[in-house]
């Protein structure tokens, strides 16, 4: 799917970055605390659709000037399927975020299918 | 990123950070969650538990934190450790270890994993509130509760059944 902008499509790829174990585990699923929102009620996301290697780290890189050691990737489908919303926050450039979380108590259960939906991808070393 | 974390050990054995060099949140979290597998397995006394809460708190407000996370955090994490602890001196007989975490906005949390779809979080906070997610199968349960000396009855069940 090409990139588009100006709006996110179902059916799109986006990644959470992982830069330390925390996130994920080593049988390549995502811990239901990498989707945990910040003080501002968002999880930082990225729309790579189209985009793949090098070009995927470098995007986590740039995110937090660390190196990224996985990405943690779900469709963006998922997202609307359990009730949150996605909307765009560039720049950076393919920046998103994942909003619209419920009061806190009830943000786990979210957080927890979006973490169970997702598919870890390790950098190579 | 440097770290110029000094982590030795303590009277218990434990991990201790020296005070004024710079850590990052990764490192309280470590020291933090060895402590409470620690607690888990029984294997501090009371007086040198109640020790370790205090060597801990110490270490967490003086740490300094190269990680940029915000005095609030810092702050609310102090607050969770006390209830941390009494979650876990309170473990029924028998319960799973869990995989202790320390989540980024200053909340303890708790895993049972068992695979996709067999999964039990809890997250204890600083006003010693635990929030619980569980994905048993196809059944979603969930819950809010205090920590108050007992484990809820559904949150041991729902640690139960994805054992089965």
């Amino acid at each position: 799917m090409t990139y588009d902008p100006g709006s996110i499509g179902e059916s799109e790829l986006i990644t959470r970055f992982g830069y330390d174990s925390g996130y994920y585990r080593t049988n390549r699923t995502a811990k239901t605390k990498a989707f945990e929102p910040d003080e501002n009620d968002e999880v930082s996301v990225f729309r790579i659709d189209d985009v793949s290697g090098e070009r995927l780290w470098a995007l986590g890189d740039a995110a937090r000037n660390r190196r990224a050691k996985a990405s943690i990737q779900i469709v963006a489908e998922k997202v609307y399927d359990v009730g949150l919303n996605l909307s765009i926050a560039e720049p950076p450039v393919r920046h998103a975020v994942i909003d619209g979380w419920p009061v806190e108590h009830l943000r786990i259960q979210k957080q927890q299918e979006l973490a169970d939906a997702a598919e870890v991808v390790f950098r190579p070393v | 990123m440097s770290t110029l974390a000094a982590v030795g050990r303590n009277a218990l054995g434990l991990s201790s950070i020296s005070r004024g060099y710079a850590i990052t949140f990764a490192d309280l979290a470590s020291s933090l969650t060895e402590r409470l597998i620690a607690t888990f397995h029984g294997a501090i006394t009371f007086a040198a538990y109640t020790r370790s809460i205090s060597e801990l708190k110490t270490e967490i407000s003086a740490a300094l934190d190269s990680d940029n996370h915000s005095a609030d955090v810092k702050d609310r994490l102090l607050a969770a450790v006390g209830p941390a602890f009494g979650f876990l001196i309170s473990r029924p007989l028998g319960a799973p270890e869990p995989v202790v975490d320390v989540w980024d906005s200053g909340k303890i949390g708790f895993e049972w994993y068992l695979g996709r779809g067999r999964i039990v979080d809890a997250t204890i906070d600083g006003n010693r509130r635990l929030v619980f997610s569980a994905m048993v199968g196809q059944e979603r349960r969930g819950g809010v509760f205090f920590v108050d000396g007992e484990w809820p009855i559904q949150l041991v069940q729902a640690i139960n059944e994805i054992r089965r």
